[in-house]
C-alpha cells in the first residue's frame, strides 16, 4: 500500500490517540505515527530519516505543551515545509486565531468528527499557503 | 442624579435685633438716673428752703429784740433824761438793718410783709426818734405825752404782727415743702424698689435665657457629636474608599477604608487633586463639568472598571459611584471607591474553571463520540441493528453533553463581554444556504423536509457569519427537532428598506403562549423540549448574538399551529450603504449607549403598543439603559401616566380603543412640559415631527437599531421635560 501522506501525532491522552489514529487510518492513503509526548516525538524525529508531512499536536500536554513543541519543530531543520496542525479541546472557534497567529496552518477542535478527521486534515496539509 | 436633600442653613442670630436690646437697657437707666437726679435736686431744694426759714425765723426773732432793745434805751432816756441809756440805741438800730438786709435776701416778704416790716420799722424808729427831739425841744412831759399817746404801742404791734404774718406764711411754706418733700421720697423708695425689683427679674431671666442657651447649644452639641459618630461609623464601617471632593476637585475629606483601598493615610489625600488617586474627570475646564454635573445632576453616576493609582504606585481596577452633597459652599461629590480586584480575581478563577471544565469534558467527550462514530461508520464492521441503534444513542447523548458544554463556554463569554462580534460585509442568503446543508443530515434522519423559501440572490449584511451561522443553526435544529416525522421545516427571507426578516418555521405543536415571554431566557423550555435534546440555552445565546447586531428576535405562532422565530438585521441593499455601514463602524457608532444605570435610576420610556412582543424586544435592547414600561392602549396610558414619570413615549397609532395621536396633548410630565415621544407604528400617520414629536418612525420600515439609536439620542439630548 502505498502512503502519499505522512502525519507524526501527538497526544498525551492514549484514548484520544487510540481514536484518532483509527480515524486517520480510515484514509489508507495516510501513514499515521502516535506518540505520547512532545519529547517522544522529538526523540523519534532525532533518531529516525522519517520526516513527516503533517504534524497534528494536542495543546494541553504535560510536559511539553503543543506551543513548546510547535516552536521546537519549527526550530529544526528539515520540517520547514511540515504542516503544522493543533488539536484542541480548549478553544472555541473565535480562539483559532491565537494558534494561527503562533504559525499554525490549521486548527482541529476536539471533539472531532472521526469519519471527517482523515479529509480535515488533508484539506488543511494541500491549503496553499505562504511559507 | 440630583443633589439628595436640599440643604436648609438655619439662620443666623440677628446682631440688629440684639443691639437694638442692649442700648434699650442703658437708655431706660439713663432715663431713670436722671429722674432720680431730679428727685434729689428738688429735695435738696426742699432743704435748702427749710433751713433759709429757719435763719429768716432767727433774724426775724433778732430785730424784734433789737427792736424792743431800742425801744426800752428810748424809754429808759426819755424817763431818767439819762444819755447812757441810749448806748444800745444806734448799734440795735444797725442790727435792726442789717437784719432787714438779711430778711430780704432771704425772700422773706414776698408777698409785700417785708416792705411793710421795713415801714412799720422805720415809722416805728421816727415815732422814737420824735418822742426824743420832743424831749429835747419841749421838754420830759411832751416827750413823755407822745410816748403814752400809744402810736408807738401800735406800730409795735403792727410790726409784731407782719412778723408773725412772715412766720406763718414761712410755717406754711415749710409744711408744703416738708409735705412735697415726703411724697417724693416715697415715689422715690417705690421707683428705686421697683427698678431693684425689674433688674432683679431681668437679671433672673437674663440668667435662665442663658442657662436655656447654653442647655440648647449642648444638646445641639450632643446631637452633632452623635450624628458625626454615627456618620463617622458608618463611612469608617464600609469597605469602599469613600472621598469628599469640593467644587474644584480637591479632596476634602476620606474615610477610614481608603487607607486600606488607597494606602494613604486621610491627611496625606486632605487638599489633593482627586486626579491623583482616579482619573473620573479628565479634560480642562472647571470639575464639575469635567464630571458632568450641570444643572444640580450628574450624567454618570457609575463609573465601572476604572483604574485607581495606591500610594505605592500600583493600579488597581476600581467601581466609582457619585454622589452630591449641597452644602453652604457649593455642590461637593461624594465618591465611593471600590476595590474589585477580589472580584477580577473571583472572575478570572471562574473564567479559568469554565475553560478547564469545558476542557476536561471534552477531552473524555472526544474519545466517546470518536469510538462512537468509529463504530457507526464500520471501523470494527458491520454492527447488527440493535447495536447501531444503542451507538446512535449514545452518539446522540454525547455529542448533547458536548454542545451544552459550549454553549455554558459561550454564555459565560457573552456575559463578561469577553465574546466580541467581529463584524464583517457577508451574504445573509449564503449563511441560511449553508445553515440549512448543515441540518440536512439530522433532518433527513426524521424524514423532514427543508424548504428554503428565499427570493433574493445575495442579501448583503455586517455580521459576525460565524455567530450567525449559530443562530440560524440553532433555530434549524430547534425547528427539526420539535417537528413531527414527515414534516416541513420552513427558512424564510423577506427584505423590506433596509430591514431582513428571516422566520423559521415548523409544523411541530408550537411554543405555548405562556412560554413566549421566557423562552430565550437561560434554561428555559418548552415542556416537551427536555426530552427532545435540548440544553435550554441555544436560545439565549441566540438572542445575545443577535441583540449584538443590533436586532430583534422573537417567537410567533406558524400560520400552519406550529413555531415561527424569526429575527431581523439591518440589511444593505447595495454596496454603497454596506461601505458606509462598514466605515461607520470603523469610524464607531454614531450614537453610543446610554450610561448603565441601575434599575430604580434608569430613564423611564413608557411604550404605547398592543404588541406584546414588540415590546419585549424593545425593552430586552434597551437593558441596562432603560426601563421600558407598556400601556396597550389609551386607557392604560392614562393611568400608567398616574404614577409614572417617563423621559420618552414610543406612540403607536393604530391602538385597540382609538388612535394613539388623541394622547398627544396629554402626555405632560410632572412639571407640565411635553415628554418627548416617538411615533412608532405599522401605518403612516401622517404627524409631522413638531413639538414633543421628536421622530416618527414606521415599525416596517424601522429597524430596532434605528429605534434605539433615535431613543438614545433623544434620551442623551436631555430634552427638557
Amino acid at each position: 500500500m502505498t502512503h502519499d501522506l505522512r502525519i507524526l501525532y501527538v497526544d498525551d491522552d492514549d484514548d484520544i490517540r487510540i481514536v484518532a489514529t483509527m480515524a486517520l487510518q480510515l484514509d489508507p492513503g495516510l501513514e499515521v505515527r502516535a506518540v505520547s509526548s512532545g519529547q517522544a516525538a522529538l526523540a523519534a524525529l532525532d533518531q529516525d530519516a522519517w520526516r513527516p508531512d503533517v504534524i497534528l499536536m494536542d495543546v494541553m500536554m504535560p510536559g511539553m505543551n503543543g506551543f513548546a513543541l510547535h516552536d521546537a519543530l519549527r526550530s529544526r531543520e528539515g520540517l520547514g515545509q511540515t504542516t503544522r496542525i493543533f488539536m484542541t479541546a480548549r478553544a472555541s472557534r473565535s480562539g483559532f486565531e491565537e494558534y494561527v497567529a503562533n504559525g499554525a496552518h490549521g486548527v482541529i477542535l476536539k471533539p472531532f468528527d472521526p469519519l471527517k478527521l482523515a479529509s480535515e486534515v488533508r484539506a488543511i496539509a494541500n491549503r496553499p499557503r505562504l511559507d | 442624579m440630583s443633589v439628595a436633600a436640599g440643604f436648609r442653613a438655619p439662620r443666623p442670630p440677628s446682631l440688629a435685633r440684639y443691639l437694638l436690646l442692649g442700648l434699650l437697657i442703658p437708655v431706660v437707666l439713663i432715663a431713670l438716673g436722671r429722674w432720680l437726679d431730679g428727685e434729689y435736686d428738688r429735695m435738696r431744694q426742699t432743704g435748702s428752703l427749710v433751713e433759709q426759714i429757719t435763719v429768716r425765723r432767727a433774724h426775724a426773732l433778732d430785730l424784734l429784740a433789737s427792736l424792743r432793745k431800742a425801744e426800752t434805751a428810748q424809754r429808759g432816756f426819755i424817763i431818767t433824761r439819762d444819755a447812757g441809756f441810749l448806748k444800745s440805741y444806734d448799734p440795735s438800730r444797725r442790727e435792726i438793718e442789717q437784719d432787714l438786709v438779711a430778711l430780704a435776701r432771704s425772700g422773706a416778704g414776698r408777698d409785700g410783709h417785708l416792705r411793710l416790716l421795713d415801714k412799720l420799722v422805720m415809722a416805728k424808729f421816727s415815732e422814737m426818734d420824735e418822742a426824743m427831739r420832743r424831749l429835747r425841744l419841749q421838754g420830759q412831759a411832751a416827750a413823755i405825752a407822745r410816748v403814752t399817746d400809744g402810736e408807738g404801742q401800735r406800730l409795735m404791734d403792727r410790726i409784731e404782727a407782719e412778723m408773725q404774718a412772715i412766720i406763718v406764711a414761712d410755717a406754711a411754706r415749710v409744711a408744703r415743702g416738708t409735705e412735697a418733700f415726703w411724697s417724693r421720697t416715697e415715689r422715690s423708695r417705690r421707683v428705686v424698689w421697683l427698678l431693684v425689683t425689674l433688674i432683679g427679674g431681668l437679671s433672673l431671666a437674663g440668667t435662665v435665657a442663658i442657662w436655656i442657651t447654653r442647655r440648647e447649644r449642648w444638646r445641639v452639641m450632643v446631637a452633632e457629636a452623635d450624628a458625626s459618630a454615627r456618620n463617622q461609623a458608618t463611612l469608617d464601617s464600609t469597605s469602599d474608599a469613600i472621598v469628599i471632593l469640593n467644587p474644584s476637585g480637591t479632596i476634602e475629606s476620606v474615610n477610614a477604608a481608603a487607607r486600606r483601598v488607597l494606602g494613604y493615610e486621610p491627611e496625606e489625600l486632605s487638599r489633593r487633586d482627586i486626579s491623583v488617586v482616579l482619573d473620573i474627570a479628565e479634560g480642562d475646564g472647571c470639575f464639575h463639568n469635567r464630571i458632568g454635573l450641570s444643572e444640580g445632576r450628574l450624567q454618570t453616576t457609575l463609573f465601572l472598571d476604572r483604574s485607581a493609582r495606591t500610594k505605592d504606585g500600583r493600579m488597581i481596577p476600581v467601581d466609582v459611584a457619585l454622589g452630591l452633597m449641597e452644602v453652604p459652599d457649593g455642590i461637593h461629590v461624594v465618591a465611593s471607591i471600590r476595590d474589585i480586584s477580589h472580584r477580577r480575581e473571583i472572575e478570572r478563577i471562574k473564567d479559568d474553571f469554565i475553560a478547564t471544565v469545558s476542557h476536561e469534558l471534552r477531552t473524555p467527550l472526544t474519545s466517546v463520540v470518536g469510538s462512537l462514530g468509529l463504530l457507526r461508520g464500520g471501523a470494527a464492521g458491520e454492527l447488527p441493528q440493535t447495536a447501531n441503534q444503542l451507538v446512535d444513542i449514545a452518539e446522540n447523548n454525547a455529542r448533547r453533553l458536548i454542545r451544552l458544554t459550549n454553549d455554558i463556554l459561550d454564555l459565560e463569554k457573552f456575559g463578561s463581554g469577553q465574546l466580541a462580534i467581529d463584524l464583517a460585509p457577508t451574504d445573509l442568503v449564503g449563511i441560511l444556504r449553508q445553515a440549512a446543508l448543515e441540518s440536512e443530515v439530522p433532518a433527513h434522519a426524521k424524514g423532514i423536509r427543508l424548504s428554503l423559501q428565499i427570493a433574493q440572490e445575495s442579501c448583503a449584511i455586517l455580521a459576525d457569519r460565524q455567530r450567525l451561522l449559530q443562530v440560524a443553526a440553532n433555530l434549524l435544529s430547534n425547528a427539526v427537532r420539535h417537528s413531527p416525522k414527515g414534516s416541513t421545516v420552513t427558512i424564510g427571507l423577506t427584505v423590506e428598506t433596509g430591514v431582513s426578516t428571516v422566520r423559521i418555521s415548523d409544523e411541530g405543536p408550537g411554543v405555548p403562549e405562556a412560554y413566549r415571554a421566557h423562552i430565550f431566557d437561560r434554561f428555559v423550555q418548552a415542556p416537551a423540549d427536555g426530552q427532545a435534546g435540548g440544553t435550554g440555552l441555544g436560545l439565549a445565546i441566540a438572542r445575545e448574538i443577535v441583540l449584538r447586531h443590533g436586532g430583534a428576535i422573537w417567537v410567533e405562532a406558524a400560520p400552519g399551529g406550529g413555531a415561527c422565530f424569526a429575527f431581523t438585521l439591518a440589511c444593505h441593499d447595495d454596496d454603497a450603504t454596506l461601505s458606509d455601514a462598514t466605515s461607520q463602524l470603523v469610524r464607531g457608532s454614531p450614537t453610543p449607549p446610554l450610561p448603565l444605570c441601575e434599575h430604580s435610576a434608569c430613564p423611564t420610556i413608557l411604550m404605547i403598543d398592543d404588541d406584546e412582543d414588540l415590546f419585549k424586544v424593545v425593552a430586552a435592547s434597551l437593558a441596562g439603559e432603560a426601563r421600558v414600561v407598556r400601556a396597550n392602549g389609551i386607557a392604560s396610558a392614562q393611568a400608567v401616566l398616574e404614577w409614572e414619570a417617563p423621559a420618552l413615549v414610543l406612540l403607536d397609532i393604530g391602538l385597540p380603543d382609538g388612535a394613539g395621536t388623541t394622547l398627544l396633548p396629554s402626555l405632560v410630565g410632572r412639571d407640565g412640559q411635553p415628554v418627548p415621544t416617538i411615533i412608532f407604528s405599522a401605518q403612516d400617520s401622517g404627524v409631522e415631527i413638531s413639538g414633543p414629536v421628536k421622530a416618527v418612525l414606521v415599525k416596517s420600515r424601522s429597524s430596532l437599531p434605528m429605534l434605539r439609536d433615535c431613543i438614545r439620542e433623544i434620551l442623551s439630548r436631555g430634552e427638557p421635560r
